[in-house]
């Protein structure tokens, strides 16, 4: 029973982490030509968050030895976990309430919170003991670090759909692209993705589950970050197919 | 051309044609940039147009104005004249550059 469930949690993963990678370097690559914030800021999350601290941690999960390469897998994922988040919330401000003070109160409160989660986080790959300690996911720091994270990801989600909602009466009357609409809609999928992806192992641990072994949470996580995969694909590095159709039957909804 | 706020050259050139109080007018002008999916901050002058002819009829018709269709003609052709200002990065920009 745990079989089909553990493949399809490493397959969910690995496209997540090839996906993550090949939109983070494409987006860094745009920003080098630009010179923007938005895009930078989102390609070093993709890069980090996505391509990087998965195969970080699985390695300090799976890897027993050599424990000094077990402790700076763990003190790497924490490291880019803390970095990844920061520049997601970074550009939800940056890019929706850029003018606003309420957001940015929300995201210097945010990012201290999130340094501090992090910097514990970081600290207990030196001073851990032994590996089942350096491998507990549901330490203090990183439910910090995850509660963060989730309201980083509530807050782009509803500020996508808030801004969909807004283009869809734009895009009725011609004044823009459908495809830059769609975009927008995606990018709300991505963010309700990080919600479930980092909302679900939360309930887990106020419920007292465990994480690593609970089913439904496994299997949710797995879903999410497999619907995030495909929103960022078509977001960003959509094939040519996909945009004819998102122009022909204007597919915003 | 100067760079003027579209919001606020549509209020003005209704209030001399429109005798309605200035917190009605401006209302019904946010209410059509609403209709049509925008804040009067950071509209330009080209979709300020389009809500203008479009969607602020319906609304100048709701404040009791007799048949405003041509006047907002007239106000159409001549907020699409004002020179964009150099706007903020907005998010719908910045969502359309994103795809490369």
């Amino acid at each position: 029973m745990a079989l089909p469930l553990d493949v399809f949690v490493l397959v969910a993963t690995a496209v997540y982490v090839g996906v993550g990678w090949v939109v983070g370097v494409r987006l860094l690559a745009l920003a080098r030509r630009t010179r923007s914030f938005p895009e930078r800021a989102l390609g070093v999350a993709e890069c980090l968050l996505a391509g990087a601290v998965p195969p970080l941690f699985i390695v300090a999960q799976v890897l027993s030895q050599p424990e000094l390469l077990v402790r700076a897998a763990v003190f790497g994922g924490h490291l880019a976990y803390t970095a990844g988040s920061a520049v997601m919330i970074l550009f939800t401000w940056r890019v929706f309430r850029r003018d606003e003070g309420w957001a940015r109160t929300l995201t210097h409160v945010a990012l201290f919170v999130l340094g501090i989660g992090g910097a514990l986080g970081m600290a207990r790959a030196f001073f851990a003991d032994g590996l089942s300690e350096l491998r507990d996911p549901q330490t203090t720091a990183f439910l910090v670090m995850e509660w963060v994270s989730f309201v980083g990801f509530v807050w782009t989600a509803l500020e996508a759909f808030l801004l969909h909602a807004r283009l869809r009466k734009q895009l009725r009357l011609g004044l823009i692209d459908a495809v830059v609409v769609n975009r927008v809609l995606l990018w709300g999928v991505i963010g309700l993705g990080g919600v479930l992806a980092a909302g679900a192992p939360l309930a887990a641990s106020l419920e007292g589950l465990s994480v690593s072994t609970h089913v439904p949470t496994r299997l949710l996580c797995a879903l999410a970050t497999l619907a995030s995969s495909v929103a960022a694909q078509l977001a960003f590095l959509p094939p040519a197919s996909y945009l004819r159709w998102v122009r022909a039957s204007g597919a915003v909804a | 051309m100067e760079a003027a706020d579209p919001f606020q050259f549509v209020c003005d050139q209704l209030g001399e044609h429109v005798k309605l109080d200035r917190l009605a007018l401006r209302g019904a002008v946010r209410l059509a940039l609403k209709s049509a999916g925008f804040e009067p901050r950071g509209v330009r002058p080209s979709e300020m147009a389009v809500v203008v002819s479009r969607m602020l009829p319906k609304e100048l018709t709701a404040c009791g104005v007799v048949d405003p269709g041509p006047l907002c003609t007239r106000l159409a052709a001549a907020v699409s004249g004002l020179s964009a200002s150099a706007a903020p990065d907005a998010p719908d920009a910045v969502f359309r550059r994103l795809g490369g």
